[in-house]
């Protein structure tokens, strides 16, 4: 399987910096994009995807450049967007089937593939209904199916678990780890429970830059000794919020515990074990929208 | 299922372009029978109740049919002298009208013909004050008058022309036009045909119109919607599909235009026949006009300038649907061009402006075989109906290509 680099991949809008000199190598496998809004995650996915052009660098897949690919990229290429626009008159078979045409997949191939996605993402049921009548959540499995209509070799999902619901959450994590084996899968979420489990390399983007990348365990290793717990008053709690990140207040029986991030923790606070939540945390708490 | 099958689908599975497509067969349907019922109408006296449509258009084609045939000096005599038969004292009414049964058996089955005779041969340019005055001067054509007449009609084209323009060459240009007009005329009925051959044009620009409104979200529609982000991301998703994209607002554009052409002429040998239309122009209301084609031909090239012009709208349609972010401003530009341009040509009179305005799509119908207007390439006289059949086709040739060219080359911000 050939690899994605990104060269030195600049994006300007303007005077600011969308994606700033960003380089790195995806190989097989899923890679979690992580970052507040505004980061630059939409605008790398849309590079990746080609219907961006970069101000700077360029991306190769395996040591041709995507731009002079140009089909033969594009055959290998799954893309949910985030605000994906859908044909509200079609019915979701008829959108799969546009879809897989666009796709270059003969009729043989998409009347095998549709059904068994429409089934993959819940949808089998309500095929025949017209997408105007889906909720968010089927829109989104909607969108996530026709990603994976030509069994892409790269696979590129901007926020696809927004609009789902828990358990749907769960069956998208089950279907890309499955999906995700001999293929690679770049998705962007501000969920991080979503990549926590089924990444395998998480990218950590912050205005533009490439901050951190590494597996969870990497990740959370080079957080220890950023996050501690401190059991107080209800009082003392709230005052701590003003000072430090906290990433939790869990009130008990005898008052809050609060868990903070930070590497100058206060008198008492006792170390705890990062989550990829807490290392987020540690990156985004100043952002805003956060 | 190929992609121009699936883009030809998607323009009528969009509800804002399938009201579009359906106002404009509506349009045509409604017209189709008012030209043939309510605009056909004629009334005997105050006393009678009015006829409409194909009645009228039976009873007329019924009193015309002795005098069905070439319009040779015998027959216009006789005609002349019918119109004395049919003016006795006796037959006048207080306000010196005509009896409406003697109108309509003496002076209604060639009211037409001496129309267009005393057009030309009138001396006071058929300017007359009563009804009385204008028999009186129909009756009085000497045989020697009515034995020229065609030789007056010729004269009275150059006069015309002369009047009108200034360079010699185009004047040569019409006189040689005029000189292929066939003579004697054949003289029929045509009132109700000539309706339908004159208003067809108008009634194709607002189809034509309407087919910008229907066809502007073909690229717009789908950055509005954020499908673009995908479709761009498909391996058929950009050349292919701006090819089908266009290719199917062709393949729309040429099937409404032949629904609506079907309705509207349908309508037309439906309610009146085909009567009349084998008639020269200049036996109905175009004595004057140096425009060598039947009824049947001026409304052929109507209908043909009306494709040619309804595709150049709507490539111009797609280049901005292309250009544009949203359907609205798509819609505003294609109409800017295709319905405003040319409605501010005909406020400027400059001459010159005007006629670059008219080569805009849309900007013409019918009544341009009826104007003057040419243009001048390599010495050679090149008359306005000729020019765009010739130049609308080439908006296709421009604007497809660069929308398609735009569309792949979208950027998703």
């Amino acid at each position: 399987m050939q690899t994605v680099t990104l060269d030195h991949l600049t994006k300007r809008y303007g005077g600011r910096t969308a994606v700033n000199e960003i380089s790195l190598t995806l190989g097989e496998g899923v890679y979690g994009l992580l970052g507040a809004n505004g980061a630059g995650k939409t605008t790398l996915m849309r590079m990746l995807c080609g219907i961006l052009e970069p101000d700077g660098g360029r991306i190769l897949y395996g040591s041709s450049d995507i731009a002079r690919l140009g089909e033969d990229y594009r055959a290998m290429l799954g893309y949910l967007p985030q605000d994906f626009g859908y044909y509200p008159d079609f019915t979701a078979l008829e959108f799969l089937r546009y879809m897989a045409c666009l796709k270059g997949l003969t009729r043989t191939e998409a009347d095998h593939r549709i059904p068994a996605l429409l089934g993959q993402v819940g949808l089998a049921g309500v095929g025949k209904k017209k997408i105007r009548a889906y909720s968010g959540g089927m829109k989104q499995r909607l969108g996530i199916a026709q990603a994976m209509l030509n069994d892409p070799s790269l696979l590129v999902l901007d926020e696809p678990t927004a609009g789902l619901d828990p358990k749907e959450r769960v069956r998208f994590r089950n279907l890309i780890a499955d999906y995700a084996k001999g293929r690679t899968v770049l998705l962007s979420t501000h969920i991080v429970s979503d990549v926590e489990y089924i990444a395998d390399e998480i990218l950590l983007m912050k205005q533009g830059r490439l901050l951190q990348r590494g597996t969870v365990e990497q990740l959370t290793a080079a957080a220890a000794g950023q996050v501690w717990t401190l059991c107080t008053d209800e009082a003392t709690a709230v005052g701590l919020e003003r000072v430090y990140t906290v990433a939790n207040l869990h009130h008990t029986a005898g008052g809050v515990e609060a868990r903070l991030i930070t590497s100058d923790p206060p008198a008492g606070a006792k170390a705890a074990e990062p989550t990829l939540e807490d290392v987020y945390l540690a990156h985004f708490a100043d952002e805003e929208g956060q | 299922m190929n992609l121009f099958v699936w883009e030809f689908k998607k323009i009528f599975k969009q509800r804002s372009s399938l009201v579009t497509l359906g106002l404009a067969f509506a349009l045509c349907l409604f017209f189709g029978i008012y030209q043939g019922t309510v605009s056909l109408t004629y009334r005997e006296s105050p006393d009678t109740p009015r006829e409409y449509g194909p009645a009228v258009a039976k009873k007329e084609q019924a009193l015309i049919e002795p005098w069905r045939g070439p319009m040779t000096a015998e027959v216009i005599k006789a005609a002349r002298d019918q119109f004395a038969l049919g003016y006795q004292p006796e037959n006048l009414l207080a306000d010196g009208t005509l009896e409406p049964q003697v109108r309509s058996a003496y002076i209604r089955p060639i009211g037409m013909m001496m129309n267009n005779v005393d057009a030309i041969l009138s001396k006071v340019g058929s300017n007359y004050n009563t009804y009385a005055e204008y028999i009186n001067a129909v009756i009085s054509y000497t045989d020697e008058e009515i034995e020229g007449f065609y030789e007056a009609r010729d004269a009275y084209v150059e006069n015309r022309l002369r009047e009108k323009l200034d360079n010699e060459q185009d004047i040569q240009y019409f006189l040689a036009l005029n000189e292929k007009v066939e003579t004697p005329f054949y003289y029929d009925w045509t009132r109700g045909q000539e309706y339908y051959a004159d208003t067809v044009g108008s009634i194709l620009t607002v189809v034509g119109w309407l087919l910008c409104i229907a066809f502007a979200p073909v690229f717009a529609g789908e950055y509005q919607c954020g499908a673009a982000s995908v479709v761009l991301c498909t391996r058929k998703g950009r050349g292919k599909a701006a090819a089908a994209k266009c290719l199917a607002v062709l393949a729309v554009t040429v099937l409404w235009w032949a629904l609506c052409c079907g309705v509207y002429v349908g309508c037309q040998v439906l309610l009146l026949g085909t009567r009349g239309l084998n008639c020269p122009v200049q036996a109905g209301f175009f004595v004057s006009s140096f425009l060598p084609m039947t009824v049947w031909e001026s409304e052929l090239y109507a209908l043909v300038l009306a494709l040619v012009s309804c595709l150049a709208a709507v490539s111009v349609t797609a280049f901005f649907s292309a250009r544009m972010n949203s359907t609205f401003p798509a819609i505003v530009c294609s109409l800017g061009v295709v319905l405003f341009l040319p409605m501010l040509g005909s406020f400027l009179k400059i001459e010159a402006v005007q006629k670059v305005l008219a080569l805009l799509p849309l900007a013409k119908d019918y009544s341009v075989l009826f104007n003057t207007q040419t243009f001048h390439l390599f010495g050679r006289v090149l008359w306005m109906p000729v020019v765009l059949l010739v130049v609308l086709p080439l908006y296709m040739v421009v604007f497809l290509p660069l929308a398609g060219r735009i569309y792949t080359r979208h950027q998703v911000r």
